[in-house]
């Protein structure tokens, strides 16, 4: 029964191609795993490469899209970066969100990176992150120490370069069970259109 | 060195000498002269005793002729000590039980480390028969001490069990298993599901600084689990109980005996799906779900009537499920083994023992074929002789040497592993003043390879006046720094850091207390008042002139706890009894002017009781309330917290008849749920049904 809904949304996505006589071919949804345990240094991610980048100039360059410090994320725009970046929370959840959202609506609120006031251990912390992204764990304070548990939302973001991109922060821990491994799903389209088929 | 091997000889030699042995023979009975199978007969001060057959007769024979203490027990009667004379040949001797609902004769250990009358310890100790926790559908050690102690109390944050006594927590309170400390504690807690309650005779609590004999960590109180002695006949027993959320305790136990060698077998396997009433931290649940499998087995071997050996070893395991965030869960094992031995000199006697026990806690990495990923091991080592001085029947003299090594692994310590020694010397006299006075005073001098030398006295006195006991107390406590306040290195997220500290020293403590004890076989009440006041408390403080948010282990607060406990038992008429206790606590630290961490200052439980017994058939109806005052978690520079009040009500019927026993019960009969209450983590009224099989019993 369950694979009959992965199914479907194929079948259906193939029909609609060939309606359109193959003018787009549907994108793909990708998966990574970024290595983010530092807590001084960001890790920038470009999702034109599919990979982690090198950036010498973090606030020039328009190259990298994410960028990842244990659980904050930056987009390349606001006071983050020069680029065109901004993200936005779509509210919807899981798998079947991921795979129910398939246009960028005009209705989705944007927001740029700015400095966030953060309650910590002692006092207050301030974060230069995507506000919007923020919402993408919680922290539990569970008996065997805190945990990042994902909120498994669904976010729109546009690139340093200004295409666009859905995104699912899924998990902080490595399959060795190490904190500040961010892993996220997600469907880029590379022609700019705000289509995420 | 020679002399003493010759004396050996000699002794091991007069005990085949079958001419100049005596042997004694008789019956033990009711009051009303039927008989009584299976009632234990024992010579304290030496290896001998049986147990009585279907038609209550018992035999020992190859007794050197001499005078002795005979002690008789049998469970739910009144246990009888008799002094007789032997001669060599023929002896005869019968004995009568009477039933007794509180049995004022029964015997300890953990208060004096020998074995004494309970009516007759000047230390007050608690005695918690594991037998009648069964009764209740009660199967594990942490359910058996909430109930029952007034005082304790069990709380319970997702994976971690936590017990409180008297206001100071499970760092200051020594859980012992047959005298032997447990490896794997986390901020002094043990994992308490490795201990088995089917495997267990009695559980004694001894509350406050009165046993320093016991060293580190005996500042609150000591709780020391009494595994079952092997029987002469056999024994099987099988038990299984279940309830909601698909929770099963089950295991059971064999023991037999042939010639000189006896042998104890024992296993358990619990599991449960459970269960979150707090779904808003959905990846945090209230009871985990986990399954565990625990083995001990134990050989008493009687080589003569002068020596004993216990060879004996365990095994436990424990795996979680997995509700976290995390790709992993965790799984537990624990390996112990040990030997004890005991050799008698005419009416003295040594004791010396080796024990070792190793906790290791691992992370089954689920991505990557359940690979086991080894986080931390625990490795407690002990090796004891002790010898026992019966200089006249009104003064024993004890004089231990012991050797203890605690090896700790973990990945949050400071270079991995870690190790650190102990030698002590311990030295008591117990000295009976006439009939009515007893006085037990001692000291434990420990050299610690950290932080040096420790000396912590104690004394304490009885004054019997008919059926009034009054007791006194005073003693020093000491708990050394554990290795992880001494080697910690622990990075929060690299958000904050808690380091350890090598210049740390012991946490000590004075504690006195003075009790009245009212005894008769229709009533039993005491009262304890007692004061502790420690100092040099180790707690982790944020450092001022580091770069990093940082936490540092210091020797900086003071405390003082300050309370009263009652325990009542009266019978209203024929089997019908009706219980209570009481505790009060006022804890104070000194600094803040708060109570101390996770302090309850009102808690008690009041419960009534009904036995009817018809030749085979035993009926034991309860209902039992547990009544717990707010409790506080108040630091000032972090957030402050409390427990709401509240009673919780449980009934059970228990039926035996020949060797069945059928227990059923309804725990938490109002449903009361109380989402954030760390020590109430019920979810609701549950039901549970119990079987327990007597396999001896139907010899």
């Amino acid at each position: 029964m369950k694979s009959l809904f992965y199914f479907l949304p194929i079948a259906i996505s193939l029909l609609a191609g060939c309606t359109k006589e193959d003018t787009t071919s549907p994108i793909q949804a990708q998966t990574f795993e970024v290595n983010a345990t530092s807590s001084t240094d960001w890790k920038y991610f470009s999702f034109e490469k599919d990979d982690t980048i090198a950036v010498t100039n973090p606030l020039t360059s328009t190259d990298w899209d994410l960028a990842f410090q244990r659980y904050r994320i930056k987009t390349n725009g606001g006071k983050s970066g020069s680029g065109l970046g901004k993200a936005a929370n779509s509210y919807k959840k899981g798998q079947s969100g991921f795979d129910a959202l398939n246009l960028v609506p005009d209705t989705a609120t944007f927001a740029v990176d700015d400095s966030l006031k953060i309650a910590v251990v002692q006092g207050y912390a301030t974060y230069l992150v995507n506000p919007e992204l923020y919402t993408w764990f919680t922290m539990e304070f569970a008996s065997q120490g805190t945990q990042i548990v994902p909120s498994d939302y669904i976010y729109y973001v546009q690139t340093g370069k200004g295409k666009y991109a859905k995104v699912w922060f899924k998990s902080y821990y490595s399959p060795a069970n190490a904190s500040g491994f961010v892993t996220f799903q997600y469907k880029y389209q590379p022609d700019g259109s705000k289509t995420l088929e | 060195m020679k002399q003493s091997v010759l004396f050996l000889l000699l002794l091991l030699l007069s005990i085949n000498l079958h001419s100049q042995d005596a042997f004694i023979s008789g019956r033990v009975l009711l009051d009303d002269s039927s008989s009584v199978a299976s009632a234990t007969v024992i010579i304290t001060g030496t290896t001998l005793g049986t147990v009585t057959d279907s038609k209550g007769y018992y035999y020992i024979n190859k007794v050197i002729p001499d005078t002795y203490t005979f002690r008789i027990s049998l469970l739910g009667y009144e246990t009888q000590e008799k002094i007789l004379t032997l001669k060599s040949g023929k002896n005869n001797a019968d004995f009568t039980l009477s039933e007794a609902n509180i049995n004022l004769n029964e015997v300890v250990v953990t208060g004096t480390r020998s074995e004494k009358m309970l009516k007759n310890v000047p230390v007050i100790t608690q005695v918690i028969l594991a037998s009648r926790m069964l009764d209740m559908g009660i199967t594990n050690v942490t359910g058996a001490l909430e109930t029952m102690v007034p005082g304790l109390d069990v709380s319970q944050f997702g994976t971690r069990v936590s017990i409180t006594l008297q206001g100071m927590d499970a760092k200051y309170v020594l859980f012992l298993v047959d005298g032997e400390r447990i490896a794997g504690e986390v901020n002094g807690d043990i994992d308490y599901s490795m201990l088995n309650l089917e495997n267990i005779d009695r559980i004694e609590v001894i509350k406050g600084a009165s046993s320093s004999l016991y060293g580190s960590n005996a500042i609150g109180g000591v709780i020391n689990i009494i595994t079952k002695k092997i029987s002469d006949s056999f024994e099987g027993k099988l038990y299984s109980r279940y309830s909601n959320y698909n929770e099963l305790f089950s295991g059971g136990g064999f023991s037999l005996k042939k010639g000189i060698i006896g042998s104890g077998t024992s296993f358990s396997y619990n599991r449960t799906d459970g269960y979150d009433v707090t779904p808003e931290s959905s990846h945090d649940w209230t009871q985990n779900p986990y399954s565990s499998f625990n083995l001990r087995q134990k050989f008493e071997i009687t080589p003569s009537s002068k020596l004993s050996f216990i060879p004996y070893f365990g095994y436990y395991q424990f795996e979680r499920g997995n509700v976290s965030a995390r790709p992993a869960h965790d799984f537990y094992q624990d390996f112990n083994a040990g030997l004890k031995g005991q050799y008698f000199i005419g009416k003295h006697s040594i004791d010396f023992s080796y024990y070792r026990d190793q906790y290791n806690t691992y992370n089954v990495l689920e991505l990557l074929d359940n690979q086991k990923d080894k986080v931390s091991y625990d490795i407690i080592q002990t090796l004891r002789t002790q010898g026992n001085f019966h200089i006249s029947d009104k003064n024993n003299l004890i004089a231990g040497l012991e050797y203890n090594y605690e090896t700790l692994f973990s990945i949050r310590n400071e270079g991995g592993l870690k190790g650190e020694g102990e030698a002590v010397f311990y030295l008591q006299e117990d000295l009976r003043l006439g009939e009515k006075w007893n006085l037990v005073a001692g000291i434990r001098t420990s050299h610690h390879s950290s932080y040096g030398l420790n000396a912590a006295p104690k004394i304490s006195v009885l004054y019997k006046m008919g059926f009034l006991n009054f007791r006194a107390s005073a003693g020093t406590g000491f708990r050394s720094p554990a290795l992880k306040e001494l080697y910690m290195n622990f990075d929060h997220f690299g958000e904050w850091y808690i380091i350890g500290n090598t210049e740390l020293k012991p946490e000590a403590s004075r504690y006195i207390s003075g009790s009245a004890e009212f005894l008769k076989p229709w009533n039993n009440t005491s009262v304890t008042v007692y004061s502790n006041s420690l100092s040099d408390m180790i707690t982790d403080r944020w450092l001022t002139d580091s770069a990093q948010l940082t936490r540092q282990y210091q020797n900086v607060a003071s405390a003082s706890v300050q309370g009263i406990d009652l325990n009542a038992r009266q019978k209203i008429f024929r089997e019908l009894w009706v219980s209570a206790g009481y505790s009060y606590v006022n804890s104070h630290d000194n600094q803040t002017g708060l109570q101390l961490y996770g302090t309850t200052m009102h808690s008690g439980h009041i419960s009534a009781d009904y036995n009817y017994r018809k030749k085979e058939y035993n009926l034991n109806v309860q209902l039992y309330c547990k009544l717990m005052g707010e409790k506080f978690y108040e630091i000032t520079d972090e957030k402050t917290y409390r427990d709401r009040p509240y009673c919780s009500w449980r009934f059970t019927v228990s039926q035996e008849y020949r060797f069945l026993r059928l227990s059923t019960g309804v725990d938490n009969i109002f449903g009361l749920v109380i989402p954030q209450n760390l020590n109430f983590i019920s979810p609701g009224r549950r039901f549970f049904i119990g079987m327990n099989i007597d396999l001896g019993k139907n010899r």
